[in-house]
């Protein structure tokens, strides 16, 4: 159990190449933690510099109160889960699970122990014989998970863990991984490219992207107070609709994209008067959207209906804008239908297209 | 249609078909025809029924011949795989000039086996030799590399060794480059050693090509010929006289192909028994 602090980290590779960059995190004891970003933001390589797989270019990481830059993984006291399981061919479940005690001269008895326990956890207790080539990928990932747990490191660490897995099973882990933190209480930090799994595991979930931090923050704050618009799209799926327009002030503020045009009406009137005459984007969540029951609206046509069984979405369009929309599934709609659509605008998002940062 | 098509296949093998019956398929019945026969290549066949085989088994020379080739094996075949794996492992290490050393260690290979072993007669040379000259500037006394039956043997399997042992290298190469990365990350955070990395995972991942490399060096091994044909035409005291060379002899020296070809079936029939013997003791289950 231990805090995991990263002070200015910076990885640069090939000389040239950053990778990461002034990445400063506090990862308190027994908190769970979630990288996201998209392939290449540098998440793996945050994770494999606190394993120490990788070395650090500038900057310090702690675990507890020890800097760790130059300590071996195997004196970390760190237990990394991989993408690929990286189980060992050769051995077994049970050797596979306990080669880490082994190396480490832990008494056999408590060994058996230890396995049988982790075993009982994940339910492979009826495997221990099998080699991982005999495993499905969700046993051969409870596997990859048992070798972890035996350790009973200070931290775990979990590099894209469910992305090998199909659908229903990557459900099923999750909620398994997440019972796991609830029952050790051990620091966990997990790197992930799915921000569903973002959303349903962290408790602090950190977005990156081109190796710089975007934002930090529980799950909720970041879906509702995105920082920027590369955030705000990341997180949530479908992901929020983005529209460019022109602010114009004609009695109250006017958000104008020709066919697509609308009165600011969201209390954020104060922060948008600077931007009248010039070019902003709108940014409203697909939940945020509904069908007008009235004359109301802003008029639209239903150009693809997908039904998700809870759920609907709705591929919106008029001229060259396109919206999507997520409503009720007993809303009665129909392809090819025109309908008016009203905005919740307390949670509509306006962005600065230059820097793109939430106005 | 169908006709034409298994007419252009059986066109098409047709060279190496051809080269197999002549090359292998004939002589392999020839000889086991000739098992059964005296024959001096020019005279007529003359039927003996197993008396080959009586002659064999009475033969002492016949028998110091497999245990010259044995005691060769001994030596080379753990050499050869210790150093091929020593060499591969650190030429998969990240050093400088990589690729310089491996296409140096692996020269020898295609170098013609009579080349290679004129120019490692002169090395072992006891008093004009090279090896012998830097032992002595280093202040030891000369060794009579080629020349005591105790050492020349140990010689040959050597030299065989530098010869060959590029090939296993490359094998192993191939076979280190194989194991995935990750595996050995996930040992690193296991918390193994270089050592313990070696021995859990890098033997048991490589082990298939192990086998391979045992097995083509025993069959190349057993064959051990043109060395001993060479440097030493089987002396001192028949100390170097391998299997293949003594059936040489039988055959093109005194001409008893008969007898010749008796032997060869027998030298076959141990090769088999002990690769056997080999696959059943490494070969891991599963």
């Amino acid at each position: 159990m231990a805090d995991v602090v990263l002070k200015d980290v910076t990885k640069i590779f090939d000389k040239e190449i950053y990778a990461v960059k002034d990445f400063n995190i506090e990862i308190s004891d027994g908190e769970f933690v979630v990288l996201v970003g998209p392939s290449g933001c540098g998440k793996s390589t945050v994770l494999r510099m606190i394993a120490g797989l990788e070395e650090v270019t500038q900057g310090d990481i702690y675990i507890g109160d020890k800097i760790v830059n130059n300590i071996a993984p195997k004196e970390r006291d760190i237990a990394m889960v991989f993408q690929n399981y990286a189980l060992y061919p050769h051995m077994n479940v049970f050797d596979n699970i306990s080669f880490g005690l082994k190396l480490r001269k832990v008494d056999s008895k408590e060994i058996e122990k230890r396995v049988n326990d982790a075993a009982e956890i994940l339910g492979i207790n009826h495997l221990m014989q099998r080699k991982p080539k005999a495993l499905s990928g969700g046993e051969r990932q409870r596997v990859a998970l048992g070798r972890s747990i035996v350790r009973q490191p200070k931290v775990f660490l979990f590099d894209e863990p469910l992305s090998n897995l199909d659908a229903k099973l990557r459900v099923e882990l999750r909620t398994e991984i997440s019972k796991l933190h609830n029952r050790l209480k051990t620091t966990m930090i997990y790197v992930t490219h799915d921000q569903v799994e973002a959303m349903t595991l962290g408790e602090k979930i950190i977005i990156m992207r081109d190796g710089v931090i975007q934002q930090k923050g529980t799950p909720v704050d970041v879906y509702d107070n995105p920082v920027n618009k590369f955030v705000a799209g990341f997180i949530g799926s479908p992901s929020m609709n983005f529209i460019t327009g022109q602010v114009e002030d004609t009695q109250g503020l006017l958000f104008n994209r020709g066919s697509l045009s609308f009165p600011i009406n969201s209390g954020a009137e104060d922060k948008l008067k600077e931007f009248v005459g010039k070019d902003i984007i709108f940014g409203i969540r697909p939940e945020d959207i509904s069908i007008s029951g009235k004359e109301k609206g802003i008029p639209m046509v239903v150009e693809i209906l997908e039904m998700m069984g809870n759920e609907i979405y709705l591929h919106l369009a008029i001229d060259q804008n396109t919206l999507i929309a997520r409503v009720p599934p007993d809303t009665k709609v129909e392809e090819g239908q025109k309908v008016k659509i009203i905005f919740n605008f307390p949670k509509a998002h306006y962005f600065d297209p230059d820097s793109q940062i939430r106005i | 249609m169908n006709r034409k098509l298994s007419l252009m296949g059986y066109l098409m093998s047709a060279p190496y078909i051809i080269y197999f019956i002549i090359f292998s398929a004939f002589p392999i019945f020839f000889s086991f025809f000739l098992i059964f026969h005296r024959w001096n290549i020019v005279g007529p066949m003359k039927w003996v029924g197993l008396a080959n085989f009586n002659m064999m088994f009475s033969d002492p020379l016949f028998w110091t011949s497999i245990y010259n080739t044995i005691i060769f094996l001994l030596i080379h075949i753990p050499l050869q795989v210790v150093v091929a794996l020593v060499l591969a492992e650190v030429l998969n290490q990240k050093i400088k000039a990589r690729a310089f050393f491996r296409a140096a260690f692996f020269m020898p290979v295609v170098v013609s086996g009579v080349v290679v072993t004129i120019l490692w007669k002169q090395l072992y040379s006891t008093d004009t030799g090279l090896l012998n000259n830097l032992l002595m500037a280093i202040g030891f006394g000369k060794v009579e590399w080629l020349t005591s039956t105790a050492m020349a043997m140990p010689s040959i399997a050597l030299m065989a060794t530098w010869k060959n042992v590029g090939l296993y290298m490359i094998l192993f190469l191939a076979g280190l480059q194989s194991v995935p990365a990750y595996m050995y990350e996930a040992a690193d955070i296991d918390g193994a050693t270089t050592l313990q990395k070696f021995r859990y995972i890098t033997i048991p991942a490589i082990n298939p090509v192990i086998i391979m490399v045992l097995i083509l060096s025993t069959i190349g091994g057993f064959s051990l010929f043109i060395e001993p044909y060479v440097m030493t035409g089987g002396g001192p005291l028949n100390s170097t006289l391998s299997t293949v060379l003594y059936i040489y002899r039988q055959g093109f020296s005194f001409y008893k192909m008969g007898y010749a070809a008796t032997l060869g079936f027998m030298l076959a029939a141990i090769i088999f028994v002990v690769v056997l013997i080999q696959r059943k003791l490494i070969e891991q289950d599963d």
